[in-house]
């Protein structure tokens, strides 16, 4: 399965593989967190990148290792599942809805049809902790960043920019339109994993009446 | 068994351990910016490595004790005061209730840590008590400490006094040499950026914090223009953003960036990175990643005698 992947190192400590199909990068991400034998597997928007010790590892060792593993050893790895999030949209909750339907020519329902009929998917965690890009989005449904950013973002916001649909599990500062916001629970501090989503998830936008 | 905040500096905040395992959730390590300070002072007073210190940067702070407690202090060059009394750093002190501890302006290097025997009582978060600023997570409410406020901490128990062994404390001044590896993108810059990188020294702006510090020099030029896919980041990824000033990420830098990803500040060197204060001078000497391993290996096997595990 190696064959159309590249592996490299990308300084001292991590193995950066690009190439093959997003898909098989997120299993392999998967399968390799699942095996807790690295330090750390980021995922990026189309290549993985894997952290290991060099006191335990050689670069050249680790290089070989991950080279040699066969993609999809566990059942689990095989898909990260499926959410379903409650969106309010517009209003208060999305106060650049209707900056973002003007210009994309579509009235607040269509656009709510359009986000929610899509197959979306997470791509990338990234950004600030619990941030999820979000691809699926309609081709069409591309709209600029804010021009200046807001120093400050509510939890469960749900962005719209760059044809890609992002969400905020903290609050803190963000440059995306906002056009609504999730009511389900993105982030938990007491649990084991206090963050929702990750890479690979699809999700399922449900629409809720906006407050 | 508390100490009260008389004054709190520029920037104190209660570090312990990094977050790591997280960084695909987009949480950066957070923990304290150069680990093996903290991990020196903490071995002081008897405590693991990680454990809950203070981290106080460039100047200022003081704090006055009320109960009695086992103090550690490792890091920046400073000269601190027990009740107007200079005292010195890697060795351990006890102090008595009512006391007062100043630290002055440090003298070379960027952050002090102060360790207290049990550890300070912080919020826990993703199993580590660091504080991580920008959303307010660990440490004391997850903010900077403020004057007033009081910081408990864990019971005084009999301990045996130390000193960090001469060979083993690290020195800081403003000019610091930073081994690196190429990092994936490090053909994006033209072949004379790639020489000079190696050749010149870079100045530390007033762009620095827990983040990352920007650096600026004989502007560096990428050959494509073209913006890269999103990909992972770690502390020690240096990024060549599009006006060619490097910039150095940290413990609090996000998980994935899309600048160029050029060099990556080795392992073995990476603790210096939180030493680097705006102003200070900035080295780059390239190593290959074996090489790197070989050095992050030996400097590891030095402190192994002395520190429970690595912090390297």
């Amino acid at each position: 399965m190696t064959g159309e992947l590249n592996f490299k190192l990308s300084g001292d400590d991590t193995v950066l593989i690009t190439g093959g199909a997003v898909a098989d990068l997120r299993a392999f991400g998967r399968q390799l967190r699942d095996a807790n034998e690295w330090l750390e597997v980021v995922d990026g928007i189309s290549d993985v990148s894997i952290q290991f010790d060099p006191v335990e590892l050689s670069p050249h060792d680790a290089l070989a290792r991950l080279q040699s593993m066969e993609i999809g050893g566990s059942e689990d790895g095989a898909d990260a599942g499926e959410i379903v999030l409650a969106v309010r949209f517009g209003g208060a909750y999305g106060p650049d809805v209707g900056a973002v339907c003007s210009q994309l020519g579509l009235s607040l329902d269509e656009l709510i049809r359009e986000l929610t009929n899509a197959d979306l998917y997470v791509d990338m965690m990234g950004f600030t902790p619990g941030f999820a890009y979000i691809s699926g989005v309609p081709e069409q449904m591309n709209v600029p960043r804010l021009k200046e950013p807001r120093k400050r973002v509510p939890a469960g916001s749900l962005g719209l920019a760059a044809g890609k649909c992002g969400t905020y599990s903290l609050e803190g500062p963000g440059g995306w339109p906002l056009i609504g916001r999730i009511s389900t629970p993105l982030f938990d501090p007491a649990s084991d994993m206090p963050f929702k989503l990750q890479s690979g998830m699809r999700i399922r936008l449900q629409p809720e009446a906006a407050g | 068994m508390s100490l009260r905040v008389l004054k709190a500096g520029l920037q104190t905040t209660i570090q312990g351990g990094a977050r790591s395992g997280f960084r695909h959730f987009g949480m950066p390590w957070s923990g304290p910016a150069d680990p093996l300070s903290m991990s020196l002072a903490n071995r002081l007073v008897g405590n693991e490595p990680a454990a809950a210190a203070l981290e106080i940067t460039l100047m200022g702070a003081s704090f006055e004790f009320e109960t009695d407690a086992w103090i550690g202090l490792a890091g920046a060059a400073c000269k601190p005061h027990l009740n107007g009394a200079t005292i010195g750093q890697h060795q351990t002190l006890a102090v008595k209730k009512g006391d007062v501890l100043e630290l002055p302006p440090v003298t070379g290097g960027c952050r002090v840590y102060l360790a207290i025997a049990g550890g300070f009582v912080a919020d826990v978060f993703m199993g580590a008590t660091s504080t991580y600023l920008p959303a307010g997570l660990g440490g004391h409410e997850g903010r900077a400490l403020k004057e007033g406020d009081t910081l408990e901490f864990g019971c005084l128990v009999e301990i045996e006094r130390t000193e960090t062994p001469l060979k083993l404390r690290p020195y800081f001044n403003d000019s610091v040499m930073l081994q690196v590896s190429v990092g994936p993108d490090f053909d994006w810059l033209d072949q004379r950026s790639q020489n000079a990188l190696f050749s010149q020294s870079y100045s530390v702006t007033q762009r620095a914090s827990r983040m990352g510090c920007e650096l600026s020099g004989d502007p560096l030029s990428l050959t494509k223009t073209d913006s890269k896919t999103s990909s992972a980041v770690f502390p020690g990824t240096i990024q060549c953003p599009p006006e060619g000033k490097p910039y150095i990420l940290m413990a609090d830098a996000q998980t994935t960036g899309g600048y160029p990803h050029i060099l990556q500040v080795n392992r073995s060197d990476r603790f210096q990175l939180g030493q680097i204060r705006p102003g200070a001078k900035v080295r780059f000497v390239r190593r290959t990643p074996e090489e790197a391993a070989e050095r992050l290996k030996a400097r590891w096997a030095a402190y192994s005698d002395w520190l429970s595990s690595p912090v390297i």
